[in-house]
């Protein structure tokens, strides 16, 4: 699916205006992408490329240094533990490990993620959240929850069907993301 | 003593010794003036700066500002650090030997000191770092990082991802240099791999110098690797013997055979860079195909091995036996442009003492005599140097394709127009320096020289101003005033501006806006392809262009491109027709009317050049005598009565001149152990013994000889050739730095020489009649498509070499020949509708003289009603399409019937062709 013809506008009439070069425009270019289809596909990478006048593989290779651009599709909500010291301590490796077999995601699907076959939840490790004070700490699209201990996950999972994602519509709810992102574009 | 540097220059102290170099420079190249190397791993200095290693650092130091107390030195990267007055710099620091030494701790850390596989291994800069400046012992007892090693990057590069230390030198190459970034560096720290997107073959035909730019073994040459030791190579000096560019390598031979080609640095012609064509194609040399003796025809009609004194003296008996049967007019003698000079001169004087014909042409297909346009203006046919663009305020490329066609001075015009100069690319199809153009022309096929005269219409209408200082501030000082052109405008005889842009199909404030451009660009330099001078109209181009150089101030900045490595030095040995002699392209025709007798045809495959198969074959089957000088048995060679085994260039001793015309020195890089001789040497034996000996004995004789006896280089009369090569145009003492004065060339292109029928089949009434050098008719090509618009039938071909074919010198080179593209036919979006075409698929491309089926490409590169086939590669070539009668080739396009068959492994294809098939 091509970019949206607001996004393309937003980019070449406001941000190439911001930069000196038309490069310099990719970061919030890829960010919008991404918000407008849940992840960075072969084809809206070519699609900015073209847009900024830069070479695919250019692109691809700044999406990659990223975690939280997606490269694959991603579930309705995404799923991050902490995994970083203070979380640690309290037991996010073994919240993290629950969370996945409870939802059926081979365990130790790291770096990247992992997607159950629904295509509801997306699970993967995140470094520091800077919310130590909830360790061990998820944080689901974005938005906190916890502390979630080992022993806490099932009430956590069971939390999740009435979890009220606030602000960002859903990763792949693609209509929403594009209605919040005109939103934004005001 | 710092007051006393000259303006512009600073002096600083460099491990105690002051040095003075110009403001701006870099510490570690202000090191290196002074003799200290420091050592370094990302600095490269044709790179941008990196600071990616931190292995040069330094303990810098600076002068405190006035009255403030003094700062200790600090460890600073003397690669992104440039001078200041009065900077200590101390290369030899302890603190900084210490710093190196952590470095290099590191990189070898996850490096796998794989050193006794590794290609790199001798020649390592990491190895040499290491033992220079590492610590004798790693503390890292932990397990090294794993990562992708023999990984392919394209059929030629191949990526060791563990021994990479992250300098970013091939990135910034890629992306730098020929502007193709398609190589880059995936996730971060830790986890850094350089890939491509998807991880698909990189495509740039500029590839290879990465494997030279790696500080390391992390990239190899898919054609080298575990071949051989760098200390078992032998070494030879060469040129590249692949296109006109003329860049220099060396060629590195291990036991006699062909290990890999390197670039030689020559800052005038190639700097330090090479194609992937002149990089890997090299295999050719010691090819089990190659023609190991002469062959000679035998009476059952099938070619046999002959002994040397049987082939030359069959040969000297028949060639006489024409001669006298039907006189020398009735040989012809075409080739040249993939010899030496020494070849290319023994071969002209052959022709000409022994053979004593006029019909020589080093030209294939060429239509006409004079093999430099040029020279009827008084002009070289290229008369500047390659670093001259650099100097440029705009470039106009005119009927090139220069990325395909020059492909290393490309990288020169990149640089050129990256520091500001304006490219205008005119051309009948998209082209890879349209990527960069200001103005792109896309011109009917056929119609360079309407767009000249539109050009040259818009600078009547509004003349360029002269050169002069511009005023003062606030006004003080008249502008400049404008040019007189209105000779020019005589000679234009009333063309207009609108009537160009019909006539060509640039729109007229294209051409108006082009014009502005170059009227207020400094220096503007010209480059016409070398397909436009052996076209009909090349005389009436080359008037054209000299106008529009003098329009824009300097006649000479007109430069035209050649064919083959040696395209210029056969010009200028004399390969070029006689008065009344015939061109390559009328010799070839005449010999299919049976008029020429014997061909004489010295590294020319003629089946595969001459635009007309059929009228080649044809030509060579009506010959009663065909001799030929080859590498290989080519397709034209199984229809020669005597094939002689020849030497191939990177097995000679000799000159080469290149497209600027500078001659440069090659020497043998391998010994032909089969009887293959060189050509001049061929021909020398042959005058003999037709009783005209030209002496020759070794290939320095032919070369003092063709610089003593040649006008285009009785400027070097004396010289040695230098090893960065020379021009006689400027070496030449007399040569005034000024333009010369100008004088407009009179438009009307003069009645073809040749007699081969000009471009436009009809001229329409000439405009301002009885003017002198009264503006020609529009030379309109004949355009049914254009004309007709879509449904007409017909699309206009174009056709040319790209750089990478399936030619014999490519064939041997497996690697190479995986780059090189599937014979393709190249539609326009709405065309490919039209005929129900889709990507992918099969078409088939006709003519009345036969057809070829190609994969069809669908995109935006060619125009509606223009297709592209590329004459180098497939099998038949392109050229079975032509018709040497007639210029302009109109084809039909359809889907072919078997691509149902042939395409089933495409998606989406079969199925289409049946639906959509007419
Ligand atoms: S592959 Fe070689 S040139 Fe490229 S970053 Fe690694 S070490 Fe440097
Ligand atoms: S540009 Fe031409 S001369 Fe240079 S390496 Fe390539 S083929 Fe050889
Ligand atoms: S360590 Fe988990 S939020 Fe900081
Ligand atoms: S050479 Fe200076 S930082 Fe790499």
């Amino acid at each position: 699916m091509p970019l949206s013809h607001e996004l393309k506008d937003r980019i070449t009439k406001d941000y190439f205006l911001r930069y000196a070069t038309k490069r310099a425009a990719l970061m919030p270019a890829l960010w919008m992408a991404q918000q407008e289809h849940g992840w960075l596909s072969r084809e809206t990478v070519e699609e900015v490329a073209e847009l900024l006048d830069m070479h695919p593989t250019d692109v691809a290779a700044v999406a990659s240094f990223y975690v939280m651009f997606n490269h694959r599709p991603v579930g309705k909500k995404i799923v991050e533990v902490c995994e970083n010291p203070s979380c640690v301590i309290n037991g996010a490796t073994e919240t993290l490990h629950r969370i996945c077999e409870r939802l059926g995601i081979p365990a130790g699907a790291h770096h990247g993620g992992a997607t159950t076959a629904d295509g509801e939840f997306t699970v993967r490790p995140t470094e520091c959240v800077a919310a130590c004070d909830k360790a061990p700490v998820i944080q689901v699209n974005s938005r906190y929850y916890g502390p979630v201990p080992p022993d806490k996950v099932d009430e956590f999972l069971a939390d999740m069907e009435k979890f009220n994602v606030e602000g960002l519509p859903a990763a792949n709810d693609l209509e929403g993301r594009a209605k919040h992102l005109r939103r934004e574009v005001r | 003593m710092i007051a006393t540097a000259p303006p512009n220059m600073v002096t600083l102290t460099i491990d105690g010794a002051e040095v003075t170099v110009p403001a701006g420079t870099l510490v570690v190249e202000a090191a290196r003036e002074a003799g200290i190397d420091v050592p370094v791993f990302c600095y490269h200095p044709k790179l941008s700066l990196a600071g990616a290693c931190r292995m040069c650092v330094c303990e810098i130091g600076m002068p405190p500002p006035p009255g403030q107390p003094a700062r200790p030195p600090a460890l600073l990267t003397s690669c992104t650090t440039r001078v200041t007055p009065g900077m200590v710099v101390n290369t030899m620091a302890s603190g900084a030997l210490k710093a190196r030494e952590s470095v290099i701790e590191f990189l070898l850390i996850n490096h796998p000191l794989d050193c006794p596989v590794c290609d790199a291994g001798g020649e390592c800069p990491l190895q040499d770092n290491s033992h220079a400046w590492g610590p004798k012992e790693s503390r890292f007892a932990e397990e090294k990082r794993l990562a992708r090693k023999g990984a392919p990057l394209s059929p030629l590069v191949v990526l060791d991802q563990e021994r990479c230390i992250v300098c970013y030198r091939c990135t910034r190459f890629m992306a730098e240099i020929p502007g193709e970034a398609e190589l880059d560096f995936f996730n971060r720290g830790y986890s850094s791999e350089l890939r491509t997107i998807n991880d698909e073959a990189m495509q740039s035909r500029f590839q290879g110098n990465i494997i030279d730019l790696c500080p390391c073994g992390a990239l190899t040459s898919e054609t080298y690797r575990f071949r051989a030791r760098p200390h078992d190579l032998d070494h030879a000096d060469s040129v590249c013997a692949q296109c006109p560019v003329g860049c220099n390598i060396v060629l590195d031979s291990r036991a006699n055979i062909m290990a890999r080609v390197r670039p030689r640095q020559n800052e005038s012609v190639n700097e330090i860079w090479l194609c992937d064509k002149g990089r890997f194609a090299h295999h050719y040399v010691s090819s089990p195909e190659r023609l190991t003796q002469p062959l000679v025809m035998g009476d059952d009609g099938e070619l046999r091995a002959a002994s040397w004194p049987e082939a030359l003296g069959t040969a000297a008996v028949r060639l006489q036996q024409i001669k006298e049967q039907y006189g020398p007019r009735a040989i012809g003698v075409i080739g040249g442009r993939n010899l030496a000079n020494e070849d290319c001169y023994a071969l002209a004087r052959f022709a000409r003492e022994a053979l004593e014909t006029p019909n020589i042409d080093h030209r294939a297909g060429a239509r006409t005599a004079a093999a430099n346009p040029l020279a009827a203006h008084g002009l070289d046919a290229f008369n500047s140097t390659y670093g001259a663009v650099e100097s440029a305020g705009a470039v106009v490329l005119l009927g090139t394709d220069v990325y395909e066609e020059m492909p290393v001075f490309w990288l020169r015009i990149r640089k050129a127009v990256m520091f500001g100069a304006k490219l205008i690319v005119a051309n009948p199809r998209a082209t890879e320096a349209d990527r960069l153009a200001l103005h792109r022309l896309r011109y009917r096929p056929g119609a360079e020289l309407s767009v000249l005269r539109g050009l040259l219409a818009a600078l009547v209408e509004s003349p360029p101003h002269e050169h002069a200082p511009p005023p003062a501030e606030g006004g003080e000082g008249a502008p400049p005033p404008p040019r007189d052109l209105s000779g020019l405008r005589q000679a234009l005889g009333g063309v207009t501006v609108e009537d160009a842009a019909r006539e060509s199909g640039v729109m007229a404030e294209t051409l108006r806006a082009v014009a502005a451009t170059l009227a207020g660009a400094k220096n503007p330099l010209i480059y016409a392809g070398a397909r436009l001078v052996i076209r009909a109209d090349a005389a009436g181009l080359a008037a054209a262009l000299v106008n529009l150089g003098g329009a824009l101030g300097d006649r000479r900045a007109v430069n035209f491109f050649t064919e083959g490595a040696n395209g210029r030095g056969a010009e200028l040995a004399g390969l070029v027709p006689d008065e009344g002699g015939l061109s390559a392209g009328e010799i070839i025709a005449q010999a299919a009317e049976g008029k020429i007798k014997a061909l004489y045809l010295a590294g020319e495959n003629v089946l595969a050049t001459h635009p007309d198969a059929e009228q080649a074959r044809r030509a060579l089957e009506n010959a009663e005598l065909v001799v030929m000088q080859e590498l290989f048995v080519t397709e034209t060679a199984r229809h020669a009565d005597i094939v002689f085994s020849a030497t191939s260039l990177p097995e000679k001793e000799g000159t080469l001149t290149n497209a600027e015309g500078r001659v440069q020195r090659m020497h043998s890089g391998v010994r032909n152990e089969a009887e293959g001789r060189p050509d001049w040497s061929i021909v020398s034996e042959l005058s003999a013994e037709m009783g005209v000996p030209l002496g020759y004995a070794a290939a320095v004789e032919v070369t003092r000889d063709l610089l003593a006896d040649l006008p285009a280089y009785a400027p070097l009369a004396g010289c040695t050739i230098p090893s960065e090569g020379v021009i006689a145009r400027e070496h030449a003492a007399e040569e005034s730095a000024e333009p010369s004065a100008v004088q407009w060339a009179p438009l009307t292109p003069g009645p073809s020489p040749t007699g081969a029928r000009p471009l436009t089949p009809s001229p329409s009434p000439t405009r301002g009649e009885g003017n002198e050098g009264a503006a020609p008719s529009a030379p309109t090509p004949p355009l049914p498509a254009w004309e007709r618009g879509p449904g007409g039938g017909g699309l206009i071909l174009v056709t040319y070499s790209e750089l990478l074919g399936d030619e014999t010198m490519v064939r041997p080179t497996t690697e190479l020949l995986m780059m090189v593209p599937e014979p393709y036919v190249e539609l326009n979006r709405s065309d490919a509708a039209r005929l129900g075409l889709k990507d992918g698929q099969f078409a088939e491309v006709s003519t009345h003289k036969g057809g070829v089926v190609h994969r069809v490409r669908v995109n935006g590169r060619c125009p509606e009603g223009v297709c592209f086939v590329p004459d180098n590669v497939g099998e038949p070539r392109v050229n079975v399409l032509l018709d040497w009668e007639s210029p302009a080739t109109v084809v039909q396009v359809r889907p072919a019937p078997e691509s149902v068959g042939v395409a089933a492994g495409v998606p989406g294809t079969a199925g289409a062709v049946a639906a959509e098939g007419r």
